[in-house]
């Protein structure tokens, strides 16, 4: 008789308990997916922008070309300095724009 | 630095020759540099380098080219992702790390992520920042768990007085039981003076079923019965100062009939010692208080004759 009194709350405690852990757990697991589906959308646009903004380098750099190309000079000074302090403006992790000549000779350097 | 020929670099010359080929932009493959040729104390850093070919109408004059830092490049790119703890990889190398604590990739938030600049892989790994984490906790899980504590007190808190109460009440009805045998009324109320048990000697006492008097709060008295306060207030006041009461009072039988009944009632503890109810032994004494009544009247004529 005294361990029927002492076991049933003990019983009726132990599975509130469980189904509170398990409760407890499904609300965690929903929150993780939460921050994990903000996180994954995040680093992708990341990704996305990381490429995207060297696409526009390259961009850049195919454009300043032709500009040059269109001066018929082979470098005029002026334009070099001009165009290149344009681009490193535009790109300020860019440490340098180089001419190689057609020798593979290192020609002008900008800064 | 000028007059320098590229192709004395390690893979230099095979690179521009692709350029040359290709006609176009191409972005060779990470490499790290000494970045103290370019910026006075300046440490190593990872570089990238763009080259196009430069023709001036059907003349080929060289190329045109760019570095980047690739360190100081993913920053710039950081800077639009404050809530984000950023790594960037290539080659199996640390290119870029936003933070000067190290990622916590076993965190669930741990992100991976992959992107290709040129012709190098770059794998990126993110986490939210503790500050952004929390912004996007709902904080429901922590009130879940309370929730489910405070529930789970509450029920074995109501499971253990349940099953107190059942065990008392079976503790009485076998009381009730052994007592049933006896010819005096007996009745077992619990703590809360509820009637729980009785013999068939009070049923036949009162006229009511077992049922109709378990259905009922106690015995009902007579109307002639002016102070139930009184009786209550006495009957408490003597279970107090030594558990036991008793007392004679007129009672109503169910078919309306007058009956005077003593009652001695006693404290009924458990095997521990805990007060789980009363005990009543009820007894018929009409006959005596009637005799009683008519020997004081009796009395009475004798000494009006003196």
């Amino acid at each position: 008789m005294r361990g029927r009194i002492t076991k049933s709350p003990l019983i009726a405690g132990a599975i509130t308990l469980l189904i509170s852990i398990a409760m407890w757990q499904f609300t965690l697991s929903v929150e993780r997916e939460t921050m994990r589906g903000g996180t994954i959308s995040q680093a992708e646009t990341f990704a996305r922008e990381a490429q995207a903004t060297f696409i526009v380098a390259e961009n850049d750099l195919a454009q300043m070309i032709e500009r040059f190309g269109r001066t018929g000079d082979a470098f005029n000074n002026d334009i070099w300095d001009f165009d290149t302090a344009q681009y490193l403006r535009g790109h300020p992790t860019s440490l340098t724009v180089t001419w190689v000549d057609e020798n593979y000779i290192l020609r002008h350097t900008m800064p | 630095m000028e007059g320098l020929d590229v192709r004395s670099l390690p893979g230099t010359e095979a690179y521009l020759q692709a350029v040359k080929k290709q006609g176009a932009v191409l972005t060779r493959d990470i490499f790290k540099i000494k970045r103290a040729d370019f910026v006075p104390g300046g440490s190593d850093a990872w570089a990238m380098v763009m080259y196009a070919p430069f023709t001036i109408g059907e003349d080929f004059k060289g190329f045109v080219g760019s570095m980047f830092n690739m360190g100081a490049y993913f920053g710039e790119v950081q800077k639009a992702f404050p809530n984000l703890h950023i790594r960037v990889c290539a080659n199996g190398a640390l290119v870029y790390e936003s933070h000067s604590e190290s990622l916590d990739t076993t965190h669930p938030q741990y992100w991976f992520e992959e992107t290709t600049i040129g012709n190098t892989a770059f794998q990126i790994e993110a986490t939210p920042t503790p500050e952004y984490a929390a912004t996007m906790s709902s904080n429901l899980s922590n009130v879940v768990l309370g929730f489910g504590l405070v529930l789970t007190l509450l029920i074995s808190w109501l499971a253990h007085k349940n099953s107190v109460i059942l065990h008392t009440d079976r503790l009485l009805k076998r009381q009730a039981l052994a007592l049933s045998q006896s010819s005096d009324g007996m009745m077992i109320f619990d703590n809360d003076r509820r009637l729980v048990g009785l013999n068939e000697a009070t049923t036949k006492l009162f006229g009511y079923s077992e049922a109709e008097f378990l259905s009922m709060k106690t015995v009902e008295l007579a109307d002639s019965v002016i102070d139930r306060e009184q009786i209550s207030r006495e009957r408490q006041a003597s279970m107090d100062l030594d558990y036991t009461w008793r007392d004679v009072v007129p009672c109503r039988t169910k078919e309306g009939g007058l009956i005077h009944v003593s009652i001695s009632e006693t404290r009924l503890d458990d095997e521990h010692g805990k007060p789980m109810g009363t005990i009543s032994m009820v007894r018929n004494v009409t006959n005596e208080v009637e005799r009683n009544a008519k020997l004081r009247v009796s009395e009475k004529r004798f000494r009006r004759l003196f």
